[in-house]
């Protein structure tokens, strides 16, 4: 089986090997005074088109065209020298026309998004299979609920066998809205929810005013916390892996159409080919 | 130990949809009802089941996913227990991803309509500013653009397209014959000049790689090659670097110092205009101490930059040489005649031609000298004179004695055209002068030069005091008659004998001539015996000295009309130059041998040199000025390189030549191209001292000019931006 | 044990659930074997010898003799060189020979002789079709196809008398039984048997002679003894360890073995439908063999698995486990029988669930087998025996893999051949997966992206096709089947599917799905007479009719999922080790 390192050397040695051919053919034409941008604007408008079509491909699995992760490879390296392209299609200066402009913040948001993608994509799983187990996203808020539920019978079921009112006080007054709530992903990743410390810090000081019977609950109610913290990593996690894709898939869209404007007009007007 | 969140018993679970549009909205309490949303994502929930019936009862359906069959089963009527409470379906995180990106899809959709058809659209269109220089225009696509409703595809098409393009460019940038060319030069120049050098692959390899992809030869260029635009207001868009240069030139080089061809006689291509020995004045001359009040201290004495700061231009004949040469013009310390002997009564045997029997009427037995060049170019403009004068043959009409009857018979006939001359000069002035000499009539300014505004009454004068009886003779020998005979010597002997008489009447003569003149000249000779000694009166200086600023004067003892020159760049030598020195008739030629000797009347082409190159032979009267229009290939500019000369000044670079022939090539050579320089040729080195990549720089341009040839600078008009904005606006609206 | 009474291994009865919603007879003869079966050939059956002794009374009245004869049997008339069964192939049915003689090989001829068909997959075109105009309803039911099975093409072996050699081919006549073994034990045709001049075979399907076992006492009895030779003669031929053994030596050896079934019966029930890390399957598992004794002589697993294992302090560590055809104890015994003293065992043996064992004497083994292996193979035994290694050809775990293979074994995936793994160190949670599945399947994912985990490594809850598919016990319309095609997929058909649920039941990793049949509305699918919302058994068909393969592993975009055979865990754990 071919191993993800030799996979990795095989590809960005490709790569690079095509960057030095772009980049000596395009420095050749520009001192040949071959009109380099139409040659780069051709094949730049081929590259975005090849990258789109990785999403086409996602949508018809089942046709016999090759394995979605050869894909992807071709998807992340070939991304990589279209950022190249592009910044030798506007000659590394920033473009002064509006679309150009307009164009250029696309690029620059795509592509940005592409790569802090693939940055998540490979750095967050080990993360979150350490975190405990891998839960399915959109089952997250229905365990989120039954957490709350268990919590809530929890604490009645402590208030009447032991008829005080502690536990119930924490859950309305913390507990509560912290199981509702959700902290800011960065927290949740980080793993210092300022409000899971609090709850945590809190329930182990309420044990000096509980007898035996609530202590159990207050067990339970930890373990609930933790889980819910568990909950919250898995989300946070879950939500940034697929959050990225909102701002690249659209844009690219966008990207591929204005910059077909652009072709147009480039045909149309240039003074030459 | 950590708790699981979830169980694996999977059958006890429905499918998860991902890819579904909507999810219910219960999901989250973990009870979605089994149908699930529709597809417009409306509720559709009703029961957990539908109850089966057996036999007479029901039995509850639910499914394993949902926890089987429930604990209170069906109602008796057959309906479910569990009814599913309605929710409000969810869109999925896919679908909201759906929908976002449709959003951006349309929005870029509506974007592109309003850049390609929105009322603003050149805005949009428009890749950036254009440069302060193109911002005249109008402002429209159309000033510089063609605008085809599709893009051209085919080669050709493309070709033509690029073809329009760059002829919006020429309707203001005129660039010669060939603007599209290499350097303007036509195909043949170009393969002339790529055979003159033989391809050196020792420069850079990118270079040589490059050469591969360009086209060879005489192909044109599209301006938009080099000249990019839309790249901001202050963009050089004439900027381009060296090895975009060097890419179709057979020889080509990393750096200035190494690799560029060598100066062979930089600046140095011809000789100078004006034979000027520099070494000479240099180091005689000027050090010379009796010039030591106007001798030249520096260069710039004499020398100044033009304008542009390009050239330096020799400054006027005033401010150079005058201050030692002009008396020089003015015949000054110039030995015999200072005048040019103009019209002069030619010598004749007439006691032979009488013998002969041949009327000669009345002649002066003691003229001498032959027929000057001058009156020569005018006798022959008079088919008679030349008949005589080629009947003539070698025989010297001075002296008859051993000629043959027909060479008599021709000196007689010569000797009449020359008195119709003087009779024509005489009676009718400068424009018999101005016919003779080959004018084309009135307004004709070279002949108006050569004739040098020779005074009538001068004529008159001369004709009364040498042939009294000239006009009747003349009259008569056109009617044929027989001539009155008298004696001519006696009273031209008796002026010449007593000078002091003749002069002192000679005015007041002169002064009734303008009335007596046309019936009878006779008297004022008559009057001359009538009293033939008076008192001694002022003497008269030499006729010569009394025109010591320039102009006629006449002697009459040698019957001659002299012109004297009154200094520099006089008309009638300059006039006289210039159309003698292309004309190879025998006279022409003799009036230029006479004008241009060494030492001749006014010494002009003694600085002055003569061009012979196809283009015509030709008198440099200038030095050489700027032209603005012509673009040469190399250029330079003397300004910016006065602040970098050490204490050797000009000398930095130009360098005097110690052993220079300078005047060899003058003389006799014609030809500007042979020369010997008055100082040693600029050599590559001492400009790559200082014209390095860090310091002065060393691109292709900062010496050289892509364009070359003729033509006037850009027309700035926006109306002239592109044609059919002057068609269009009638009249072209005139710039506020 | 009360569930392993409950359920004998062949067929078993027709479980509770199915008898209840049964009205007169069983569903699976709506769509009987063949429709051509007429009364004719039905008294023809039942006149002929294997019928004689079986009384119909014994039969219930549901399932009358008749009534199976003609709903789960067909007469089929082969002509000579025609293949009837081939092996490899897995079938359903069992062949009663009727007239005419046919040939069985011990050696399966080669591939191009007997003509092996491919596995019928549909266009690249087909399936975007098929995309084209998927269901806007969850589970929206296609249009039902006709039911029962086509007339199947014939294939024929060329030139006969070539082939027949007869030192590989066994001769049968008339009145005879074969092919019970693979249409009942769910395994793979053992052999391939063509029709030697023109036969005329009754075919019975597996469901039917589930029926006539139950309640015929003669088949039962001819059925078991047939069952045991064959399949011991078959397993000993097949063997490796025997190939270079004449007919007579391996006959005698035949007579030596000793033939043992250890362990509970229904292996799976113990672990069905539970957390496969939650409970400890030790106390399940019945000890064949211990580490330390000294080998009698050598097992051989006939079917079923086995776990072999060390002890380590006071639990065992499992170092591989043994499948069908693999051996124990040979090495000690070599290394005892080249040494002259006899050598302990190295390992325990562990039946998992039931295992059905061979078991050789020493004697017979060191007479006619050791002598003819060859001297190589010998001292690589040796060789392992003395490492303390060679527990068959599994080889023993690293200890990185360790954890991997308790896991496997702890939770009985050995059983998987196409196990859904999962990466999780790579896996996005993108859930391309499940997508590419519900884009092949109607718009329906057939399995859910999640299931037990261990270091890094899921198994999804997706249908592992697994070796002994204890999911096609009991369903009583035999719609859940191996595919023909060589990889042997498990499929559900549609069509004959009745939705009683036994295999969802039944499956001990609970990847069979109940669902709702929906109509283009999207309101459940009634049945007539009940009124009750029609289920369908739905999961993983492994894309067998798609033409890239399983989708959900070319859908992957960061290479997280595999569909891997746990018979080879050495390739597991490279995969893992990328």
């Amino acid at each position: 089986m071919k191993s993800f390192r030799s996979r990795r050397w095989t590809y960005l040695v490709g790569s690079l090997l095509a960057a030095a051919v772009l980049g000596v053919a395009w420095l050749l034409g520009r001192t040949a005074l071959r009109p380099v941008a139409m040659y780069s604007g051709a094949l730049l408008l081929a590259l975005v088109t090849g990258l789109l079509l990785f999403n086409a491909r996602k949508k018809l699995p089942f046709l016999p065209l090759l394995k979605a992760s050869t894909w992807l490879q071709v998807h992340v390296y070939a991304g990589w020298l279209t950022v190249l392209v592009y910044g030798l299609h506007v000659g590394f200066r920033w473009p002064s026309g509006r679309l150009g402009l307009m164009l250029a913040g696309l690029f620059l948001f795509v592509s940005a998004s592409g790569f802090v993608g693939l940055w998540l994509s490979r750095w967050l799983p080990p993360r979150l299979t350490r975190s405990g187990e891998s839960l399915i996203f959109e089952r997250i808020p229905l365990y989120r609920h039954r957490l709350q539920t268990e919590a809530r019978e929890a604490v009645h079921l402590a208030a009447t066998e032991a008829n005080s009112t502690t536990l119930q006080d924490f859950y309305l007054r913390l507990l509560g809205p912290y199981l509702a709530g959700k902290p800011w992903f960065i927290l949740a990743l980080t793993g210092d929810d300022p409000k899971h410390h609090r709850v945590r810090a809190e329930l182990a000081e309420l044990r000096r005013y509980l007898d035996p019977r609530e202590v159990a609950y207050a067990d339970q109610l930890g373990d609930v916390i933790e889980a819910k913290r568990g909950l919250d990593y898995q989300l946070a996690g879950q939500s940034l892996l697929k959050l990225w894709l909102f701002v690249h898939i659209p844009l690219s869209y966008a990207l591929f159409i204005l910059s077909l404007v652009h072709a147009w007009l480039a045909l149309r007007y240039a003074g030459r080919w | 130990m950590r708790r699981l969140l979830q169980s694996f018993i999977h059958n006890r679970k429905l499918y998860n949809r991902p890819q579904d549009e909507w999810t219910c909205g219960r999901a989250d309490e973990g009870c979605p009802c089994i149908f699930g949303p529709g597809s417009k994502g409306e509720c559709r929930a009703t029961f957990q089941c539908q109850p089966a019936r057996k036999g007479d009862r029901w039995v509850c359906t639910r499914q394993i996913s949902l926890g089987g069959a429930c604990s209170a089963g069906p109602m008796p009527d057959g309906k479910c227990s569990c009814a599913v409470p309605p929710c409000q379906p969810k869109r999925s995180l896919r679908g909201q991803r759906r929908r976002l990106t449709w959003l951006a899809v349309l929005a870029a959709l509506g974007g592109a309509v309003l850049i390609l058809g929105g009322k603003n659209r050149a805005e949009w269109n428009s890749p950036g500013p254009i440069t302060s220089q193109h911002a005249t225009s109008a402002q429209r696509c159309v000033d510089c653009h063609t605008e085809p409703a599709l893009p051209p595809l085919t080669p050709a098409g493309v070709r033509a397209h690029a073809h329009a393009q760059d002829q919006k460019c020429l309707n203001c940038h005129e660039l010669g014959p060939q603007p599209a060319m290499p350097h303007g030069a036509s195909a043949a120049r170009l393969a002339e000049l790529t055979s003159a050098r033989p391809a050196d692959t020792t420069g850079p390899a990118i270079l040589a790689a490059a050469r591969t992809l360009t086209a060879r030869g005489g192909s044109e260029l599209a301006c938009a090659s080099c000249h990019s635009e839309h790249h901001g207001r202050d963009f050089d868009i004439k900027r381009v670097g060296s090895r975009e240069c060097q890419v179709c030139h057979q020889q080509q080089f990393a750096s200035f110092a190494a690799g560029h061809p060598d100066f062979t006689s930089y600046p140095y291509e011809r000789r100078t205009r004006m034979q000027f020995d520099h070494r000479t004045h240099w180091q005689k001359h000027f050090s010379d101490s009796k010039f030591a009040a106007v001798a030249p201290t520096s260069c710039t004495v004499c020398h100044e930059p033009v304008e542009d700061g390009r050239q330096m231009r020799v400054k006027g004949f005033a401010q150079t040489c005058a201050p030692c040469h002009a008396g020089q013009i003015a015949g000054e310390g110039h030995a015999g005649d200072k005048g040019i002997s103009f019209f002069r009564l030619p010598a004749f045997d007439v006691a032979a031609l009488r013998k002969a029997g041949i009327a000669t009427g009345e002649y002066p037995e003691f003229a001498e000298g032959g027929l000057t060049p001058f009156m020569r170019w005018m006798l022959e403009g008079d088919d008679k004179a030349r008949t005589a004068l080629a009947a003539l043959g070698d025989a010297d009409p001075a002296n008859l004695a051993k000629a043959t009857p027909t060479q008599k018979a021709a000196a007689g006939q010569l000797l009449w055209t020359v008195k119709d001359l003087f009779a024509d000069l005489a009676t009718q002035g400068q424009a018999v002068l101005v016919r003779r000499l080959g004018g084309t009539g009135k307004n004709d300014p070279e002949a108006a030069a050569r004739v040098g505004q020779l005074p009538a009454d001068n004529i008159v004068l001369a004709q009364q005091s040498w042939l009294p009886g000239l006009l009747a003779e003349v009259a008569a020998h056109r009617r044929g008659d027989a001539l009155p005979e008298r004696p001519a010597a006696v009273p031209v002997a008796a002026t010449v004998a007593t000078p002091a008489a003749a002069p002192a009447k000679a005015p007041a003569s002169a002064a009734s001539d303008d009335l007596l003149l046309t019936d009878e000249p006779a008297p004022s000779a008559t009057a001359t015996e009538a009293k033939p000694a008076t008192p001694p009166t002022l003497a008269l200086a030499d006729a010569e000295q009394r025109v010591s600023t320039g102009g006629w004067y006449r002697r009459d003892e040698t019957y001659t009309l002299y012109y004297r020159p009154g200094g520099h760049s006089d008309p009638f030598l300059t006039a006289w130059l210039d159309t003698t020195v292309r004309d190879t008739a025998p006279t022409a030629t003799a009036i230029f041998a006479q004008l241009s000797a060494p030492d001749a009347i006014g010494l002009c082409l003694k600085c002055h040199t003569v061009d012979e190159t196809p283009h015509g032979t030709r008198v440099n009267w200038r030095t050489r000025q700027p032209q603005p229009e012509k673009h040469e290939f190399t250029k330079f500019k003397h300004s910016a390189h006065f602040s970098l000369v050490g204490d050797q000044g000009c000398m930095t670079c130009h360098i005097m030549d110690g052993e220079s022939q300078y005047p060899k090539a003058f003389g006799a050579n014609r030809n500007p191209a042979i020369f010997h320089g008055n100082f040693v040729p600029i050599t590559k080195d001492s400009c790559a001292s200082c014209h390095r990549p860090g310091e002065a720089g060393m691109d292709c341009l900062l010496c050289h000019n892509y364009h070359t040839g003729e033509w006037r600078a850009p027309k700035v008009r926006a109306a002239g931006f592109h044609a059919e904005s002057v068609r269009k606006a009638e009249p072209p609206a005139p710039p506020q | 044990m009360a569930k392993a009474s409950s359920r004998p291994f062949f067929g078993g009865s027709v479980p509770p659930q199915a008898r209840v919603t049964r009205l007169a007879e069983p569903e699976r003869w709506d769509t009987p074997f063949s429709r051509e079966m007429t009364e004719d050939e039905v008294n023809l059956v039942l006149s002929s010898a294997l019928f004689a002794g079986v009384k119909p009374e014994r039969f219930p009245a549901r399932i009358p003799l008749r009534g199976v004869l003609k709903n789960d049997a067909r007469i089929r008339d082969f002509l000579p060189g025609e293949i009837i069964v081939r092996q490899g192939d897995y079938g359903h049915s069992a062949f009663v020979i009727l007239e005419g003689k046919i040939r069985i090989f011990l050696r399966e001829p080669d591939g191009q002789k007997t003509g092996r068909r491919e596995a019928v997959r549909v266009s690249a075109w087909g399936s975007f079709k098929r995309w084209l105009n998927r269901p806007t309803y969850p589970e929206e039911a296609r249009r039902r196809g006709s039911g029962g099975t086509g007339p199947e093409s014939r294939i024929f072996l060329q030139d006969i008398p070539g082939v027949l050699d007869p030192d590989w081919t066994v001769s049968m006549e008339a009145g005879e039984l074969f092919g019970e073994i693979a249409a009942l034990s769910r395994t793979p045709r053992t052999a391939t048997v063509v029709a030697e001049g023109p036969a005329r075979l009754l075919e019975i399907r597996w469901q039917g002679l589930r029926e006539l076992r139950n309640y015929s006492p003669e088949w039962k009895a001819q059925i078991d003894q047939r069952y045991r030779q064959r399949s011991l003669l078959r397993h000993l031929q097949e063997t490796p360890l025997f190939y270079n053994l004449d007919a007579a030596s391996l006959q005698q050896v035949a007579d030596a073995t000793r033939f043992e079934t250890v362990g509970e019966f229904d292996w799976y029930s113990g672990h069905n439908r539970v957390d496969g890390r939650a409970r400890e399957h030790r106390e399940h598992e019945v000890m064949i063999a211990r580490e330390g004794d000294f080998p009698s002589g050598l097992l051989l697993v006939r079917s079923g698995f086995a776990r072999v294992s060390r002890n380590y302090n006071q639990g065992e560590r499992t170092g591989s486990y043994l499948g069908k055809g693999q051996s124990f104890g040979l090495p000690e015994l070599v290394a005892g029988w080249r040494g002259g003293q006899p050598v302990a065992l190295n390992h325990n043996l562990r039946a998992l669930g039931y295992t059905d064992l061979l078991y050789i004497p020493a004697a017979v083994l060191e007479q006619h087998v050791l002598p003819r292996l060859p001297a190589a193979e010998l001292d690589a035994l040796v060789a392992g025996a003395v490492r303390g290694m060679g527990a068959g050809p599994g080889t023993w775990a690293r200890p990185d893999e360790q954890n991997l293979i308790e896991f496997v074994v702890a939770g009985r995936f050995i059983n998987g051949r196409a196990a859904m793994l999962i990466d999780l160190d790579r896996c996005t949670h993108c859930d391309d997966c499940v997508r590419a599945c519900a884009a092949t399947h109607d718009n329906n994912p057939r399995f859910i992206r999640h299931g037990p985990e261990t270091t890094g490594i899921m198994v999804a809850s997706a249908c592992m096709h697994c070796v002994d598919p204890v999911c096609m016990i009991g369903c009583p319309t035999g719609a859940i089947q191996r595919g023909v095609s060589a990889g042997g997929e498990i499929l559900i058909n549609p069509d004959t599917c009745i939705g009683c649920g036994i295999c969802a039941q039944s499956c001990p990793y609970g990847t069979i799905q109940m669902v709702l049949l929906r109509d283009e509305a999207g309101q459940p699918v009634l049945t007539e007479e009940t009124g009750a919302p029609i289920r369908r058994a739905t999961k993983c068909d492994l894309c067998a009719d798609q033409p890239g393969g399983p989708a959900c592993v070319n859908a992957c975009p960061h290479d997280a999922l595999v569909r891997a055979d746990m018979r080879e865990i050495s390739t597991l754990a490279d995969w893992l080790r990328r």
